[in-house]
């Protein structure tokens, strides 16, 4: 977020430049963030490795249709919240609200679909490594949606006091730019969970 | 850069408000205010005093280790008392210790090196100093619940999972550490942002000092670092309290899983905690041998360089686990790569001390002795890169006097140095040279007595976390060299502990505003540095602004004890007087930008606060529900941290 839109930041040259203290600290816990979320899919990557069998029998690879259709609703959730936030911007009401409404919905529409494919999975975490993986990566996605829902729905509460409006954006910028990377590692997390071939398919 | 000044700076001000300034900068009164101070020197200072009680504690633990070997057969204590014991030597030395007290003078020096009034996320730098603290609190506590960790500091797989660790002890360190973990990588993420907005005026990249140029690419580091082993750990956790399966062979995981996270953070570590000490080193050995930092540039492309090969060595602590040749042979090339750029560093000190008039203080004394230390562990890490040596070294006291060697020169020392350095800064104290000169030959001597005869043990074949040792083994004598030099640096230690008490007791000796002469612009202001840091214009004109007569420093508070110069003709402007006169009382320092540090905007800064605290004690909650299986605890703790972040982060500072 630039400067020009925070009640905390006031510019002493003509063009101020660069983010405001908060964003950068965003931006920064993302990097931190994404570097856990590497070393989250190399453990994947790095046991899949060797493997003669993935899955081995007698666990069946379920179908990939839930993190397909719960990471387009996140995807969905994240494009609400962006629109959200133009339209907060543009300080209008009451479209902002209603679409960080939307945007809620989705999110929660995209941990029930995750949740459902863990619960209806037809092995536990401690039968194989590869359950271990397909377990925990789809709850990692599942708890950074979650974490993106719990700002959308902070920032609507936000939006409705009035601490939140075209002067101050800060924190419909930080859930946006949230939202969006959670797209990102929810894809990871999953992709790591459902793509990894089976070695002796591949063979 | 030498007489006293004799006319205040030129300056069209009325004058700023310094009473005001100095309200509005304080802390709020009464224990709470105490507890919920966000400035950067009280936290700096927490910091730096906590992990020195931790040191003296690992320290401690040390010396118990070499009692029990002074001789043979000796049986003062137990293998699992020694395994408890070397376990959390290493573990406080590493995650309480060294870390910590980088992050904590990083905290404080590094704002008033740059010529900025505090940190840019002050409540984040509350929570960086709580959540260690807790998480100490939280690792020492085992000792209490008799659950004292005992698989070593790095907590290898399979030893460390549910079949073979049943007990609480390691979740005691894996809960520990990640709360110790979550605290730096807090502390790192406002340095960055600091280092790269928060400079004076006209301190472009290239004029940064190098201990800040330290802080900024550890703290990088630490990003990339850390959440790995973050990762590691949870999922060890997962492995020993629900059953997953991620480390165990039979079940389609891998134990060496565990070693590629935990080096893909330990390896870093050993330059995490090795480049601020070098920064340190750079700073001290400068103002000491008063001239400017040979090779300057070259030494922070060097720290640079480090910091990049050091992310693509960590399996030179794997040689001997099974891991292919080819790849074994890559990572001793960048092995031996990594003594390129730290020659360059070492050079760069002597050719500093060569041509400089060296004032041989105590600090100066550690940074000699670092020197020396460091370049004898850096040729033993050659030797120990190389694979078949490693193979034959492997898990011996080979391996444990390199190791303190490469940290106990390449941290310890310049750490001991630094205290007596900015002690002034910290506290407005000065040490006693006379006394630290005899602490720093005792800590030197008795640390190569101690670690210098464990070379051979290790190449006699002496292993390393043995407990005792039969008779007869040719180890005998080097055994209790190396205990009596133990004791020798225990006594130094203990006299360094008590002169920095005895400098900071009522009635210790007063520290003028600039004691060493120093380059950088925290000797620019008050010892103690006031609430505010600084007041009045900043503009920097080259690396060391107080040897130069171009810089602007702005010192009219300092008194006139601290005043070497007067500043050059120079104009105000207009934003100086909102920042110097707070008439509303807020928090506000200015932002510059990235490269060429130009005043860019003002930003105002959150004051006092609770929640960084609360919200690090529900985490510590958190933690105790998943020791102790009471998942109900655990969510109880999560959803409080909720909570309190909700509130933490709610608008309305302004």
């Amino acid at each position: 977020m630039s400067v020009h839109r925070s009640r905390t930041a006031h510019a002493v040259t003509d063009r101020p430049r660069g983010l405001t203290m908060g964003m950068w600290g965003a931006v920064l816990l993302l990097v931190v963030l994404s570097t856990a979320l590497a070393g989250l899919a190399a453990a994947g990557l790095y046991l899949h490795t060797g493997q003669d069998a993935w899955p081995p029998e007698p666990l069946v690879r379920p179908g990939s249709w839930p993190a397909v259709f719960g990471t387009v609703l996140a995807a969905a959730g994240a494009a609400a919240a962006t629109v959200a936030n133009l339209e907060l911007r543009r300080d209008r009401r009451p479209v902002p609200s209603l679409l960080l409404m939307v945007a809620g919905g989705l999110l929660l529409g995209s941990i029930v679909v995750l949740a459902r494919d863990l619960v209806g999975t037809d092995f536990t975490w401690s039968d194989h490594a590869y359950a271990s993986i397909y377990i925990v990566n789809t709850a990692v996605a599942a708890f950074f949606v979650a974490l993106g829902l719990l700002m959308v729905g902070a920032l609507l509460v936000q939006r409705l006091v009035g601490v939140v409006d075209a002067g101050r954006m800060l924190e419909a910028d930080i859930t946006v730019l949230y939202l969006w990377w959670t797209v990102g590692a929810v894809a990871v997390c999953l992709a790591v969970a459902h793509l990894l071939p089976d070695p002796g398919v591949v063979a | 850069m030498s007489g006293p000044a004799t006319t205040p700076p030129p300056s069209d001000r009325t004058g700023p408000d310094i009473e005001l300034l100095d309200q509005v900068w304080g802390a709020k009164p009464g224990f709470v205010g105490w507890l919920g101070q966000c400035n950067h020197k009280a936290v700096g200072r927490r910091f730096i005093f906590t992990s020195f009680f931790f040191l003296m504690l690992g320290g401690l633990l040390a010396m118990l280790m070499r009692l029990q070997l002074i001789g043979p057969d000796n049986d003062i204590m137990g293998p699992d008392g020694f395994n408890q014991l070397f376990t959390m030597h290493g573990t406080i030395m590493m995650f309480l210790f060294v870390v910590p007290m980088l992050e904590g003078f990083t905290i404080y020096i590094a704002p008033l090196q740059l010529g900025s009034r505090d940190m840019p996320m002050p409540r984040l730098n509350a929570f960086g100093y709580w959540g260690f603290l807790l998480g100490g609190i939280f690792l020492l506590s085992s000792f209490v619940a008799g659950a004292v960790p005992d698989s070593g500091w790095f907590a290898y797989v399979p030893l460390t999972g549910p079949d073979f660790a049943p007990g609480a002890n390691l979740d005691f360190w894996l809960l520990g550490v990640t709360m110790l973990e979550i605290s730096g990588i807090a502390a790192s993420i406002e340095v960055v942002v600091l280092v790269l907005r928060f400079r004076a005026s006209g301190m472009s990249v290239g004029r940064i000092p190098i201990f800040v140029w330290s802080s900024l690419i550890v703290s990088v580091m630490i990003l990339f670092a850390f959440p790995p082993l973050v990762a590691g750990t949870i999922l060890l956790e997962l492995d020993r309290k629900i059953g997953t399966v991620f480390y165990d062979a039979t079940m389609g995981g891998d134990p060496l899983l565990w070693q590629h996270l935990f080096w893909w953070f330990g390896h870093p570590e050993v330059y995490i905690q090795l480049i601020p000490a070098l920064g340190m080193a750079a700073s001290i050995v400068t103002v000491a041998a008063r001239r400017r930092m040979a090779g300057r540039t070259a030494v922070i492309a060097s720290l640079v360089a480090i910091a990049i090969l050091s992310f693509g060595l960590w399996v030179h602590h794997m040689y001997a686990t099974g891991i292919p040749l080819l790849a074994t042979s890559l990572f001793t090339a960048a092995s031996f790569m990594i003594a390129i750029p730290t020659g360059v560093i070492i050079m760069s000190f002597i050719g500093t001390m060569w041509w400089g008039r060296i004032r041989w203080s105590s600090s100066m004394l550690y940074v000699a002795g670092f020197v020396f230390v460091f370049v004898a562990g850096g040729i033993t890490g050659v030797m120990v890169a190389m694979v078949p040596f490693d193979w034959q070294a492997h898990d011996t006291y080979f391996v444990v006097a390199h190791f303190h060697y490469v940290l106990v020169g390449g941290s310890l020392l310049p750490i001991l140095g630094a205290l007596h350095h900015w002690m002034p800064k910290l506290t407005g104290r000065i040490m006693s040279e006379a006394l630290g000169k005899v602490a720093f030959v005792l800590i030197f001597v008795g640390f190569n007595v101690a670690f210098m005869p464990q070379h051979w043990l290790g190449l006699f074949g002496m292993p390393r976390r043995i407990w005792t040792y039969e008779e007869g083994l040719g180890w005998d004598g080097l055994n209790l060299v190396s205990s009596l030099g133990s004791f020798v640096m225990g006594i130094g230690m203990l006299l360094f502990a008590i002169n920095m008490i005895r400098a900071n007791w009522p009635g210790g000796v007063t520290a003028p505003d600039d004691p060493w002469g120093g380059d950088t612009l925290e000797w620019a202001t008050s010892s103690p540095a006031p609430n505010y840091n600084f007041v009045g214009t900043m503009q920097v004109a080259s690396p060391e602004p107080l040897w130069d007569e171009l810089s602007v420093l702005g010192r009219d508070h300092v008194s006139t004890s601290g005043r070497t110069r007067p500043d050059p003709p120079h104009e105000t402007p207009d934003w100086q007087r909102r920042l110097d006169d707070p008439v509303d009382r807020l928090r506000e320092t200015i932002a510059t930008t990235g490269l060429d540090a130009e005043p860019d905007h003002i930003v105002t800064l959150p004051g006092h606060s609770l929640w960084p605290l609360w919200t690090a004690i529900f985490i510590a909650i958190g933690l105790v529900g998943v020791l102790v299986n009471s998942f109900a605890l655990g969510f109880v703790g999560l959803g409080a941290i909720i909570a309190a972040s909700a509130t933490w982060l709610w608008p309305g500072v302004e």
